[in-house]
């Protein structure tokens, strides 16, 4: 398992990303889906950092691993619990009808990851996302 | 990410260089909220040295679409790579964007849409 440690800051976004650049080349040749899996784990990371951390420094943890057929990444903080079974995830066409900001990040990430669950373990937040690997891609 | 405006006689060139995350998406609304001051309502996107686009950067162009096309101006982008026309394309703003792929039909366009305000 391949592990990135970072803070909760926007700023660390382009740390993250380049941690799973690194270790998604091998993998995931195409570089569209390479950034699709890339931008899936930024989401879920900018998300616990502004909204479960508010961005206050607090420690962030990505984990990598894969097997011949699968990759799982975890990414686990310490922040305000997020209550996944019961988020609604809003609809593109209101988002764009209400000119919203915010609210396509979970589209992206449930349309990308083929699995997505979010648990609170005693003092962490661990979101679990996986992504089948496909020879050829 | 680097911005730069270029201020042509009726719209402006935005070029985005760089990626556009949750941390720039902040800097590139200032940007659009300041044009949007000055009464720019129509916006080339120069997106040839865009590299990256997250959804907070999508989020930017969506909240302000509106506003603009009520304005009878708009968002056009070109130059997009592969991966950030991806991007566009899974949620569907590619069909409700105006996007081209070279810089001369985005100019083509939106002098279009100068000429019909």
């Amino acid at each position: 398992m391949k592990k990135f440690i970072t803070f909760c800051d926007r700023k660390n976004l382009t740390c993250i990303r380049g941690f799973l650049e690194k270790h998604l080349t091998d993998l995931v040749s195409n570089p569209v889906l390479r950034n699709q899996i890339i931008m899936a784990v930024d989401e879920v990371c900018s998300n616990a950092m502004i909204h479960a951390n508010q961005c206050n420094g607090n420690e962030l943890e990505i984990r990598f691993q894969n097997s011949s057929d699968k990759i799982i990444i975890e990414v686990i903080d310490k922040g305000r619990a997020f209550n996944f079974s019961g988020y609604k995830t809003p609809e593109i066409k209101n988002i764009i009808t209400e000119n919203r900001k915010n609210g396509l990040g979970m589209i992206l990430i449930k349309k990308i990851m083929d699995t997505v669950e979010f648990k609170r373990r005693g003092e962490r937040n661990i979101c679990r996302m996986s992504k089948k690997l496909v020879i050829g891609n | 990410m680097n911005l730069k405006i270029t201020e042509e006689k009726n719209y402006s060139e935005l070029t985005l260089d760089g990626e556009l995350d949750a941390a720039s998406s902040l800097q590139v609304d200032t940007v659009i909220n300041e044009l949007l001051k000055k009464k720019v309502f129509t916006l080339l996107i120069n997106c040839q040295k865009l590299e990256y686009i997250s959804s907070a950067g999508l989020g930017v162009f969506i909240s302000h679409r509106e506003h603009l096309k009520n304005q009878k101006g708009g968002f056009v982008f070109f130059g997009m790579n592969e991966k950030v026309k991806n991007i566009f394309e899974i949620v569907g703003l590619d069909k409700i964007m105006s996007i081209k792929s070279t810089r001369d039909e985005g100019v083509t366009l939106i002098e279009t849409i100068v000429k019909q305000k």
